[in-house]
């Protein structure tokens, strides 16, 4: 490990809430770790549904506090990320930079913005008592790049027609965001079903959430972005992995098809007895992020599995780590000895 | 016989007789040969769960041919059972068939859908060999699409029902599958110990020690730490310094045993961290964790605190309790234990007055480490012929 400026700053994040948050500091003590937080900040993490279970804020004043809950139809199982307004601006100004860089979107002339989503699932899921839904805000985030905001699906998740004609007809370039699954099964799939092409000349996809959905239907990322290519010629169709508890530090794929540490945040993976994995070995993904601040989201075990291929040599030409995010662990439910049932 | 379609249980239920059973000798003979073809499958497989089944097959002949001798009445079988296994372990459906069919029942296994089905398969087809094709159209086995309908429809005809699992199951399973059967036998979720003499364990030689560490995680790693028999709680005998030499020298050993690529328990080891990271948040332990392993985080806890440990917490920990000696771990020896397995030369006098001492809550098993795992015709302090036979009272 060499990345001394990502691990001083997660070094300090993790003495910042150690002192601020409760939470975090019987964990960081339960789990022996107090000696780790400037020596190994890397063995220090949070398992990701920690944010399910119990409120983890590192804040006293607590005015400008939003919540922030993933996206999910119970009301239980979601995380609940505190966010305060420097947090949040940290955020937004690190998503700017990386995406400014990554997908060279100018911000002084910016593209059309639309967004593969059904405007009904959005609305009544803004600010609101509850808090803020992460589905609504990684849109609200990605709409700082694009200009206007235009729904490609109707409140029945069928293309929207008359959205698409303004997105055909546009001159400029052109933003589609949308979450994995919709972009392939709601978009990319019906057009070609409806053997529809767009032929604007620069469009940029960005993409990103859950692969679960799409693993039923036997389809990767590459072969998404074939398709995507067959009908939607001058697309440029990039996928991201990022997550509720780290917002604003994702990660975007390079040319190559592979994920990038950037300066905001780090990967590390790990066996099945949490220790780090080699270059090349399949792992449980735990993400660094230098931005949290108001919430212990720093250092997120997760629950997908990645493997970092190497560091500073993908063929593409980008620094940091370069890795591929494989799938997620099998669910488990570990209750004793003779109980599983399924 | 394993089956997929209800059609083919429907006319099994319909043309087999319950009633039919061959005699204890021929069933014991039938169980003779398959110990052996299984064997052969274990070694082609390399797989350990057989070895282990092979080896339960054998003392199972072993234990029932001395039950049935010494039962002087006229036994009968109860006539069908219905088994609704724990899916975790994968030969979980054939340890709970074996005692039933040497009953002499005919069986219904439920089989999880997660388990790898051409292995299942392939187990079940030497059964069918080995017990002949009459008697393996008594013991059905079934699951996927149809397993549903097949648990409703013969948990209506079953004489006895067999579910390992919490209480949650349970219920839902008696909720979901109404039965009549006479007898249901539930088997909850158990703890097991560990019990370590620790001045013999520091007295070993490297390659002893070596031998015992990799034995304790035999008993531990499948579903590392979280099978009932695999030890939740380990009591070190001896004086604290002494005590925490021993544990240190042990987790060494322990640490390399552990570390292994395989990303399908991983998924066990983060809900292991997830757990203990929960429970540290929430109930503010005092307890400070001395090593994490496999998510599980080992703490240290002193028996002199004399308070009795607490059964919730064992979801994400292993306990490690110092004692002087078995008097002072009788004190706060816990409830519900299933197995305690032991490392060190212990008299078998000391021995017998610690678990008189313990009265109630005396485990079931007291074996040595390393046999854990070891099933028995006898689980959870209930012998199963016992329970899946009859007896003809003559007075
Ligand atoms: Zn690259």
């Amino acid at each position: 490990m060499e990345h001394t400026n990502h691990l001083q700053a997660i070094g300090d994040l993790h003495s910042w809430h150690f002192e601020r948050c409760a939470g975090f500091q019987s964990i960081v003590e339960s789990c022996g770790w107090k000696g780790n937080l400037y020596k190994k900040p890397q063995d220090i993490y949070l398992h990701s549904g920690i944010f399910k279970e119990i409120k983890l804020i590192s804040m006293d004043v607590q005015d400008d506090i939003l919540l922030l809950k993933s996206s999910g139809t119970s009301g239980t199982n979601r995380s609940h990320i505190y966010t305060d307004r420097f947090t949040r601006i940290s955020q937004q100004r690190a998503l700017q930079e990386i995406i400014t860089k990554e997908l060279l979107i100018d911000i002084k002339d910016k593209p059309a913005y639309y967004v593969i989503e059904n405007p009904k699932t959005i609305q009544g899921r803004g600010i609101e008592e509850v808090g803020y839904d992460a589905r609504f805000a990684a849109i609200k985030g990605f709409s700082t790049f694009g200009k206007g905001m235009k729904y490609l699906l109707n409140e029945n998740n069928e293309l929207d027609l008359n959205s698409l004609e303004n997105l055909r007809n546009e001159r400029g370039n052109v933003f589609i965001f949308g979450f994995t699954a919709s972009v392939y099964l709601y978009f990319i799939q019906r057009l070609i079903s409806l053997n529809i092409r767009i032929s604007n000349n620069d469009v940029i996809l960005l993409h990103g959430g859950g692969w679960k959905k799409l693993e039923k239907y036997g389809i990767s990322n590459s072969e998404l972005k074939k398709s995507a290519e067959k009908t939607i010629p001058n697309i440029n169709c990039v996928n991201y992995y990022g997550m509720i508890e780290q917002t604003g530090s994702i990660y975007v794929e390079c040319k190559e098809g592979f994920l990038h540490t950037n300066n905001f945040g780090l990967i590390i993976t790990r066996n099945n007895n949490l220790d780090i994995c080699k270059y090349g070995e399949q792992g449980i993904v735990q993400s660094l992020s230098v931005l949290p601040k108001s919430y212990p989201g720093q250092s997120v075990l997760t629950e997908d599995i990645g493997i970092i291929y190497g560091k500073d040599d993908c063929k593409c030409g980008k620094g940091g780590l370069y890795f591929k995010i494989i799938g997620r662990l099998p669910k488990t439910e570990i209750k004793g000895c003779s109980d599983v049932y399924y | 016989m394993y089956i997929t379609s209800k059609s083919q249980v429907k006319e099994i239920i319909d043309q087999v007789s319950e009633d039919y059973c061959i005699n204890i000798s021929k069933r014991l003979e039938s169980l003779r040969l398959l110990s052996k073809s299984l064997s052969k499958l274990s070694i082609k497989l390399r797989s350990n769960e057989l070895l282990a089944l092979v080896r339960f097959i054998n003392e199972a002949i072993d234990q029932s041919e001395e039950w049935f001798q010494r039962a002087q009445n006229m036994v009968l079988p109860r006539g069908s059972v219905i088994h609704i296994p724990s899916s975790n372990i994968t030969l979980m459906a054939i340890y709970s068939w074996l005692p039933s069919y040497i009953a002499g029942n005919m069986n219904y296994i439920r089989l999880s859908r997660r388990i790898d089905e051409e292995y299942i398969k392939n187990v079940i087809s030497e059964i069918d060999l080995a017990i002949g094709v009459d008697e393996s159209r008594r013991q059905i086995f079934y699951s996927g699409k149809v397993e549903d309908e097949i648990t409703a429809i013969t948990s209506k005809v079953a004489d006895a029902r067999i579910i390992w699992g919490d209480n949650e199951t349970i219920n839902m399973i008696k909720s979901k599958y109404p039965t009549n059967a006479s007898i249901e036998i539930n088997f909850k979720t158990r703890y097991s110990a560990s019990l370590i003499d620790s001045r013999f364990y520091l007295n070993s030689d490297e390659d002893s020690k070596e031998r015992l560490s990799r034995q304790y995680m035999n008993d531990s790693l499948l579903l590392s730490f979280n099978a009932c028999s695999s030890p939740h709680y380990t009591f070190w005998l001896g004086s604290d310094s002494i005590n925490i030499k021993a544990q240190k020298d042990f987790i060494c050993k322990i640490k390399k045993l552990t570390s292994m690529q395989d990303i399908a328990t991983g998924a066990i080891t983060t809900e292991n961290i997830r757990k203990l990271q929960t429970s540290a948040a929430i109930d503010n332990l005092d307890d400070k964790v001395l090593e994490i392993i496999r998510g599980k985080g080992v703490i240290k806890v002193s028996s002199k605190r004399n308070k009795r440990l607490r059964e919730d917490l064992l979801k994400g920990f292993i306990y490690y309790i110092d004692a002087k000696d078995l008097n002072e771990l009788s004190n706060i020896f816990p409830h519900r234990i299933q197995t305690l397995t032991y490392i060190g030369i212990i008299n078998s006098k000391v021995i017998n007055q610690f678990l008189e001492s313990l009265g109630e809550r005396a485990p079931d098993r007291f074996v040595p480490t390393g046999e854990g795992l070891k099933f028995s015709l006898c689980w959870d302090g209930q012998n199963f012929l016992e329970s899946l036979t009859r007896k003809v009272c003559v007075t």
